[in-house]
C-alpha cells in the first residue's frame, strides 16, 4: 500500500523522479530564502532561491489595500559581462553595484543557511 | 514542503514521503554545488564592477535600482513596499518555481535578452568559455571563504 502511494507521489521513471525531488529541494530552499529579509507579512508569499549556478529568483505575492492580489517575479542572470535582471517579461537590465552587492550578500547568507541545514544530513547519510 | 529531520540513519523524509537519504544525497549535493558556484560568480562580478558614480552605460537601469534585493540581508521590511512601487509591475504567474523551471535555458535567455533590447549578442561558445574562466577566477578568490572550494 505504501509502495503504491509513493509510486503515485514520485514518478518511477528515474529522470522524472530526480526532477521531482530536485523541485522539492528547491521549493524548500525557496521558502527558507524568503525569510532572509525579515518577516513575511501574513497572507504574502516571498521566495528567494538559486535556480542554478547562473540564475537567482525572487518572487513576491501580496494583496494591496483594495484586496487585489499582485505578484512580481525578478530573475537575476549571472553572465560573463555582469549581472542582469528581468522582471515579469520586461527587458533585462544590468544591476547597479549597490544592488549587486545586496544580491551577493543575500545569496551568501542563503548559501550559508543551506549548508547549515544540509551538510549534517549529508554527512549522516554517508554519501 | 517542509523537510522533517527524522532519522539520520535513514536520511530525512518530506511530508510527501520522499526519502532524501543516501540515495538522493547526490541531488542535494548538486543543488548545494550550484549554490557554491553561483556565490563565487556573484562575488567575482560584483567585485569587478566600477563604483556607482563611474557606471552609467544604461540610464534606464536607474528606474529599477531599488527593487527586490535592495536593503540589508538581515532586515528588509521595506522589500514589499519597494516591490509595490515598481512602476511597471504586473501580475505574474502564481507558481514561480514551476515557471522558472520551464524558463529558457541560459543560452536561450541570452538570445532573448538581445531581442529585449540589450546592446550585445554573444555566441554561445564564447559565453561558455568566458563563464569557465570566470568560474576559475571566482574559485581562486573565494578559496579564502570556502576553504578548499
Amino acid at each position: 500500500m505504501l509502495k503504491k502511494l509513493l509510486s503515485v507521489i514520485l514518478p518511477t521513471d528515474p529522470q522524472a523522479r530526480d526532477a521531482a525531488i530536485r523541485r522539492n529541494i528547491l521549493r524548500d530552499c525557496a521558502r527558507m530564502g524568503g525569510t532572509l529579509f525579515g518577516e513575511v507579512p501574513k497572507g504574502n508569499r516571498r521566495e528567494f532561491f538559486c535556480l542554478d549556478e547562473r540564475t537567482w529568483v525572487w518572487h513576491e505575492e501580496w494583496k494591496d489595500a483594495n484586496g487585489v492580489q499582485h505578484a512580481l517575479t525578478t530573475r537575476y542572470d549571472i553572465r560573463p559581462h555582469g549581472i542582469f535582471k528581468a522582471q515579469d517579461g520586461q527587458p533585462y537590465q544590468p544591476l547597479t553595484k549597490q544592488e549587486a552587492e545586496r544580491l551577493y550578500l543575500a545569496a551568501y547568507q542563503y548559501n550559508q543557511n543551506m549548508h547549515q541545514k544540509f551538510d549534517p544530513l549529508l554527512a549522516a547519510a554517508g554519501a | 514542503m517542509t523537510t522533517k529531520h527524522t532519522d539520520n540513519r535513514n536520511g530525512f523524509v518530506t511530508p510527501e514521503g520522499q526519502h532524501l537519504g543516501k540515495i538522493d544525497a547526490p541531488l542535494v549535493r548538486e543543488v548545494l554545488h550550484a549554490n557554491d558556484i553561483s556565490i563565487g560568480l556573484l562575488f567575482e562580478l560584483w567585485s569587478r564592477m566600477p563604483a556607482p558614480t563611474e557606471f552609467h552605460p544604461y540610464p534606464a537601469a536607474t528606474h529599477y535600482g531599488a527593487t527586490a534585493v535592495n536593503q540589508s540581508v538581515t532586515v528588509q521590511p521595506e522589500a514589499h513596499d519597494n516591490l509595490n512601487v515598481h512602476p511597471e509591475r504586473r501580475e505574474a504567474e502564481v507558481d514561480t518555481l514551476e515557471s522558472m523551471m520551464a524558463a529558457p535555458a541560459y543560452g536561450e535567455a541570452t538570445a532573448n535578452s538581445a531581442q529585449d533590447g540589450l546592446s550585445f549578442v554573444e555566441a554561445q561558445d564564447d559565453i561558455s568559455r568566458e563563464m569557465d574562466e570566470l568560474k576559475r577566477d571566482a574559485y581562486d578568490k573565494m578559496s579564502g571563504v570556502y576553504g578548499d572550494a
